[in-house]
């Protein structure tokens, strides 16, 4: 045979073969990502996610061409100069470069980065005592084994003391009540070095100014992205921590671990065909509307950027809000709007609810307990108050053949960003595809990512209801 | 020298004199008594504290400020001390003397003891914006001051109607209530269905908001409040004059060539403007503007000179005191200022005005 033929075929089929794929990936759902963010912690000056001997390699090859004069060189060097500021001191140097090994050693003093809200931060790694606002914070602190630094905590984290921390750990804890509207008085007698912020609204600059002597620090733990994990300023948060408080390799493994149950989901998600997908309406057990309250006429739905909204997605479920339309919105809100019943509860086949999931939250950021929330948690195995709020959500007129989950308010308050409660779904909305994710084990293993020894969800504690 | 005799240059008697005299010394006496019990307090609210500083340490920090060095006290002791002791402090003083005397003036020149700023709906159309940002996440500027800007720009909406329906017809000072009032209703009852329909969560912030709470209060708002009080005293100063003869009467008034409208609108932008500011910071802290007048009035009468240093000292002495009860009562849980001012100046001025019958109040 001619060998031109033979080379030319030869050609052609890798091409197509590579065109495929092109092709295939594109397809697909991109699931196999590692963690893909620029992590906004200076000294990263080669704009990936971490820092590394490779950051301080380019800021010294950046020192150089800029010293020789050599644009071209300059040119070349894809680094990102306002990340290789390591120090935050207005140039670039061999300073930087010192910083950044310095950190991968695990011995810098100081740690510059952007904080959740985009603020330039400086904050000492010589951590001896935290305070944490909420559950989120508090669980990524233990995830992180930085348990026995842990000293104040807000109310309802302190209310969880029993399952977070050890008997010898809880002596150490002081209750920070209400940080809403906190006592400077009573956190700064605490002497804490590290102070992590629930928000980056309330009270931001108040505490930034009167907890004195501390690095105040919003992570962004309160924004988490499941359609976008990599990236997500949940990522970034869970990864800064990991540099402030040594604990790098930790962050990185927890983050992956997490990534990679999403890959798993998201994969089995995409396999099933759209018009398989159950739908599902993500709302609350609350007063004032509808599940709690019969006068009420009002159903909040969570939208897709909300954790508890795209676990429905990572679930191989149909968020109901695709199918609503934006005039059927009472109120509209950053994460969530509201509804009135009719818009779900009607005859318009496009809008077919199969499953409900009742958010609860019975220990509030403000140091409130809500009282019509029944008792439920990680220190709950009582379930009358949950079977007795069952039968209230489910005594409804409307309610036909739905099918009602209450489900505890740590799956979007803790430090799992909804992954969890996705797999906890998918168990319930599709059962036959999602019988290779084990929710139950899932939270085990999130429990022990949290240092926790000697618990099982399934039968210490009570997180969603009916159980799976 | 009276009012009439100042104005209709009236004859007074040696006994009219040391009557005058006599009434006079006591408004003085007042207000020095007053001023003296709120620089007390004061002294006494910055030394409140669940650490072990001393109030030794407090006052020696205090000296510090002004004479740096004098005292070898921790740098950690000054900072809790001049961050989170004193902010609140002085924000309880001056904002307590800005809505006192926002409350005195509208009160005198609409001739009626219920009007106030918050009548006129400075505090409705403010807690509106902020809930506007805080509920609906809907804010003119982005950012840490969202939520203070908002509440400012709404709070000026009721002077700017005031001014804009003023501006095409003489209105009477009944109308001109008539109006913020309805605004007050108007921003009141939009506030409630923005808050019906909202996250639970944001509607409780909001309404913590509309309360009105000194504990986020940060030494550099202070300047801003600050110059506001100097500039609504030296503005009430400006007007007092014409203020004063406006009391006899809007006819004697225009014939002693004072121009009532203008004098009329002046007072009360001036008072919804300084209100508006402080109202931004600190939020829409309540009964102030209407407690620090009367009481005043109870024991200096209406005399405008008198009444305004009287107010503002009283205003000022009411809010410090609840800022204590508010930070003290239920330690370490710190209660929202607005809910404690209400509670304890309604009774004083109750007992007050049962005492005082005979005491005309408008």
């Amino acid at each position: 045979m001619n060998s031109k033929v033979v080379a030319l075929a030869v050609v052609v089929i890798l091409i197509a073969a590579g065109a495929g794929i092109v092709v295939y990936n594109g397809l697909k759902h991109d699931t196999d990502k590692t963690i893909d963010v620029n992590l906004e912690t200076f000294g990263n000056a080669d704009k990936d996610d971490r820092i590394s001997e490779n950051d301080a390699v380019m800021i010294e090859k950046y020192i150089a061409a800029v010293e020789a004069g050599d644009s071209e060189a300059i040119s070349e060097i894809d680094i990102s100069t306002t990340f290789a500021d390591a120090n935050l001191d207005g140039s670039i140097n061999t300073e930087d470069a010192a910083q950044v090994r310095a950190i991968v050693a695990g011995t810098a003093d100081n740690i510059w980065m952007l904080d959740g809200v985009g603020n330039e931060r400086k904050i000492s790694t010589d951590i001896s005592r935290i305070g944490c606002e909420y559950f989120s914070n508090t669980e990524l602190c233990l995830i992180l084994g930085q348990a026995d630094k842990i000293v104040a905590v807000d109310n309802a984290p302190y209310l969880y003391s029993d399952f977070y921390f050890t008997e010898s750990q809880q002596s150490n804890i002081t209750n920070m009540f209400n940080c809403n509207k906190p006592d400077y008085d009573l956190i700064n007698t605490l002497n804490l070095d590290t102070y992590l912020l629930f928000s980056g609204s309330a009270s931001y600059e108040a505490k930034q100014e009167k907890i004195i002597d501390c690095d105040v620090i919003y992570l962004g733990l309160y924004n988490p992205d499941l359609t976008n994990t990599e990236k997500s300023s949940f990522v970034q948060g869970v990864l800064k921590a990991g540099y402030i408080f040594g604990a790098v390799d930790r962050a990185e493994d927890y983050i992956n671990w997490l990534i990679d149950y999403r890959d798993e989901m998201l994969d089995i998600a995409d396999s099933i065909d759209d018009s398989d997908k159950p739908v599902v309406c993500m709302s609350n057990y609350t007063s004032g509307q509808y599940f709690m309250d019969d006068d009420s006429n009002l159903i909040s739905v969570y939208r897709t950027n909300d954790p508890l909204g795209q676990a429905v997605t990572l679930a191989g479920g149909t968020n109901v809000i695709e199918l609503l339309s934006d005039s059927s919105f009472v109120t509209s809100g950053s994460y969530a709007v509201k509804v009135q019943i009719d818009s779900i509860f009607n005859d318009d086949e496009s809008v077919e609810v199969d499953y409900f999931f009742l958010h609860m939250v019975k220990y509030t950021y403000g140091a409130t307990v809500n009282s019509g929330v029944p008792d439920h948690g990680y220190l709950t195995t009582d379930d009358s108050e949950m079977a007795a709020a069952y039968a209230i959500a489910t005594d409804h007129s409307l309610i036909t053949d739905e099918k009602i989950s209450l489900i505890a308010g740590d799956f979007r308050n803790g430090c799992t960003g909804g992954v969890l409660l996705a797999a906890y779904m998918g168990s319930v909305i599709n059962a036959e595809a999602y019988s290779d994710i084990d929710p139950i084990a899932m939270h085990n293993e999130y429990v022990k990512w949290l240092g926790i020894e000697d618990y099982d969800v399934s039968e210490d504690g009570l997180l969603i209801y009916p159980s799976v | 020298m009276s009012l009439s005799a100042r104005v209709f240059g009236e004859k007074e008697s040696d006994a009219d004199r040391e009557s005058i005299r006599k009434g006079n010394a006591r408004k003085i006496v007042y207000i020095l008594i007053v001023s003296v019990g709120v620089f007390l307090l004061a002294a006494y609210s910055i030394t409140i504290s669940s650490t072990t500083i001393t109030p030794l340490e407090v006052y020696e920090t205090l000296f510090n400020q002004i004479f740096p060095g004098t005292f070898d006290i921790p740098s950690k002791t000054q900072e809790i001390i001049m961050k989170v002791y004193a902010p609140r402090v002085l924000m309880a003083v001056i904002v307590g003397s800005i809505l006192a005397i926002g409350g005195c003036l509208v009160s005198t020149i609409l001739k009626n003891p219920l009007a106030t700023p918050y009548t006129l709906g400075v505090s409705s159309s403010a807690a509106f914006g902020a809930g506007m940002s805080i509920v609906l996440g809907i804010t003119a500027v982005a950012g840490q001051w969202g939520t203070m800007i908002n509440a400012f720009i709404f709070s000026l909406i009721p002077a700017g109607v005031i001014l804009m329906a003023t501006s095409r017809r003489n209105m009477m000072a009944t109308t001109m209530i008539l109006v913020g009032v309805s605004m007050s209703y108007l921003f009141s009852s939009a506030n409630t269905i923005m808050q019906y329909f909202g996250d639970a969560e944001a509607v409780k912030q909001a309404l913590f908001w509309a309360v009105g709470d000194l504990n986020d209060a940060t030494l550099g708002q202070v300047p801003y409040v600050l110059v506001t009080l100097i500039f609504t005293t030296l503005g009430a100063l400006f007007l007092t004059k014409d203020i004063d003869v406006m009391r006899m009467g809007d006819d004697t008034a225009t014939a002693l060539g004072v121009n009532v409208k203008r004098t009329r609108l002046a007072v009360i932008l001036l008072a919804c403007l300084s209100t508006a500011i402080a109202v931004s910071f600190v939020g829409a802290i309540g009964f102030i503007c209407l407690l620090a007048p009367q009481i005043s009035r109870i024991f200096v009468g209406g005399n405008i000179r008198y009444l305004i240093p009287a107010s503002a000292a009283t205003g000022a002495l009411l809010l410090t005191i609840a800022d204590i009860i508010a930070k003290d009562l239920v330690n370490p849980i710190i209660l929202p200022v607005g809910a404690i001012t209400a509670l304890v100046g309604a009774p004083i001025l109750i007992y007050l005005l049962l005492r005082n019958r005979d005491t005309v109040v408008s």
